[in-house]
């Protein structure tokens, strides 16, 4: 397997008047996640459709697993597993024979079929409902089973498109673990879209952003997390003077200190340890009861990033 | 060819894989099957006459079940939201178009086997003779073909259609009004059946090959299978990811 899974360079789709994906530059390593974040229209499922040759580029170029997805989408679809915007079971069949319809459409040998359909549907819990026609399940079982099938022939990539939409969060967790495992023990790729950001944060090693078709940025979930917003350290204390305050806003990783009612909130250039402001206000008479470090969570720098990009 | 196999089995499976849209099909047919047996005699009151319109019902419905049933293969998919997955897989757009055409002719064609050949015994029993029956059940065969191939010029048709239209229901609509002239023509057969049958002094069975029947028929049944080798091609042609993909 090549060390990216998928490199894109200028991908654009219009349609008619409308820019779906503009201009994108995408780099995913092998055997990693990558997350794409985007509000809804953002471009990321026209992006995944690219990605599949199942529809064409008006401009730009596209590799997945080493291969054209325009050219030679045949081949890519054989070796990828999708889950799309709509988890495309057939609901007037059996749970057993949709598995069996895509285990036989990826080619995967009837005694294996069988076997790993039993598997996956013994992991998700429904392995004693699996001759019930899937229409009379309900979203989340449904999304289960998707994902299941999308995962039959074990594949080197997988696509998924808002995977854990209509998951409890017991069963995203377990969805989460489940993506995790792919990634650890088959060496896969995985390419997810989604505007669940804890989802993102938790699973992917990079992300990107994409907003009206354009990659805002890119990186791994920390990175965008420094690029969103400065860190900041908030303390709880009394007696905190002018002086004090003045002293506090001289010291070099600081760039701002704003105080309000005993809560004082010093936004800082750089992540920098907390021990010397703290030595500041103590020396100055300040009675410190509380000390904590705000991290960004990736939320807050996707909504700064996305607001700053503009509507 | 495999993938053909594999498409048709899961149209099959749709078709018939629970029980419920069993029943409604074997309810339906069965209605269908007894008004034909009894109406059939009543309104001919001849034997030979009643085997013969036998066979044009059965030839109707051969035709036009698949004609309808094309309606749901792919708009089907698409308002059920399953077409965007069967896209992404390594399925050829050639391996899709066949495995659902063959799914809708072979429906057409197990109906209307059964429907003539319980149609055929059921007027041999009505009018208490069985002197034609073995005739007519060697002619079945024949018949059979004759209305696959019609058939597959009219499914290709349908699966256009259903290529082209957002839901089933629109779909249909377009289906229904292109039956028309189809079904038009299968009211007018019987009556110039009846009259190619009076001028040949009564005989339903042309015996003679180089007959001017047999001639038109021939010509007849060229001409379509040209139409069909057409419309295939058109319709694999047509059949194209990027263009069926929801924008």
């Amino acid at each position: 397997m090549p060390e990216l899974a998928i490199t894109t360079h200028g991908l654009t789709k219009r349609f008619k008047e409308t820019i779906a994906v503009d201009g994108i530059d995408l780099e995913v390593a092998a055997g990693t996640v990558y997350g794409l974040l985007g509000p809804n229209g953002a471009g990321k499922t026209t992006t995944i459709h690219l990605l599949l040759g199942l529809i064409e580029p008006t401009s730009g170029v596209a590799q997945v697993l080493g291969l054209d997805p325009q050219r030679q989408g045949a081949r890519v679809r054989a070796q990828v597993g999708a889950l799309l915007e709509h988890h495309g079971l057939y609901e007037r069949v059996s749970a057993e024979r949709n598995l069996e319809y895509f285990g036989r459409i990826n080619g995967v040998p009837l005694m294996e079929r069988h076997a790993r359909a039993r598997e996956a549907l013994e992991h998700i819990g429904l392995w004693d409902r699996r001759r019930e026609l899937v229409g009379k399940w309900s979203k989340g079982m449904k999304q289960k089973l998707a994902i299941a099938r999308a995962l039959l022939h074990r594949p080197p990539l997988v696509f998924l498109d808002e995977p854990t939409a209509g998951h409890d969060p017991a069963s995203a967790k377990e969805l989460r673990d489940q993506l995790r495992e792919i990634v650890r023990a088959q060496g896969g790729t995985v390419f997810l879209s989604t505007h669940n950001l804890t989802e993102a944060e938790a699973l992917c090693a990079r992300v990107g952003i994409i907003q009206r078709g354009r990659l805002l940025i890119q990186g791994t979930p920390h990175e965008l997390r420094s690029r969103g917003t400065l860190p900041r350290i908030v303390i709880h204390a009394n007696g905190v003077t002018d002086k004090i305050v003045a002293q506090i806003r001289k010291e070099k990783p600081v760039a701002d200190v704003q105080r309000q009612n005993g809560r004082v909130e010093i936004q800082l250039h750089h992540a920098t340890p907390a021990a010397p402001i703290v030595s500041l206000l103590v020396k100055g008479g300040a009675e410190v009861e509380e000390v904590h470090k705000e991290t960004v969570s990736l939320e807050e720098a996707y909504i700064q990033l996305t607001t700053e990009a503009g509507p | 060819m495999s993938d053909v196999g594999t498409v048709f089995r899961k149209e099959m499976w749709e078709s018939f894989g629970n029980s419920r849209a069993r029943n409604q099909m074997l309810v339906s047919l069965l209605v269908i099957v007894l008004l034909a047996d009894f109406g059939l005699p009543f309104l001919d009151r001849d034997y030979e006459l009643s085997l013969a319109r036998v066979l044009f019902f059965g030839v109707m419905f051969s035709v036009m079940t698949p004609l309808f049933s094309t309606a749901d293969t792919v708009a089907g998919e698409r308002e059920r939201h399953t077409l965007e997955t069967l896209l992404s897989t390594r399925l050829s757009d050639r391996a899709i178009v066949l495995g659902k055409l063959l799914a809708v002719l072979t429906l057409g064609l197990v109906i209307a086997a059964g429907m003539i050949l319980q149609g055929l015994v059921a007027v041999s029993f009505l009018f208490g003779r069985f002197d034609l029956l073995p005739q007519y059940l060697l002619l079945m065969p024949a018949v059979l073909v004759g209305s696959v191939i019609l058939s597959i010029a009219l499914s290709c048709i349908g699966l256009l259609v259903s290529m082209r239209a957002q839901t089933v229901q629109g779909a249909a609509q377009i289906t229904s009004l292109l039956a028309m002239p189809v079904l038009l023509l299968f009211f007018v057969g019987p009556a110039i059946f009846g009259f190619l049958v009076a001028t040949r002094g009564g005989e339903t069975v042309p015996t003679d090959p180089l007959s001017t029947i047999t001639i038109l028929l021939a010509v007849f049944v060229v001409g379509i299978l040209i139409v069909d080798v057409v419309l295939v091609a058109v319709t694999v042609a047509a059949f194209k990811r990027h263009r069926l993909m929801p924008k």
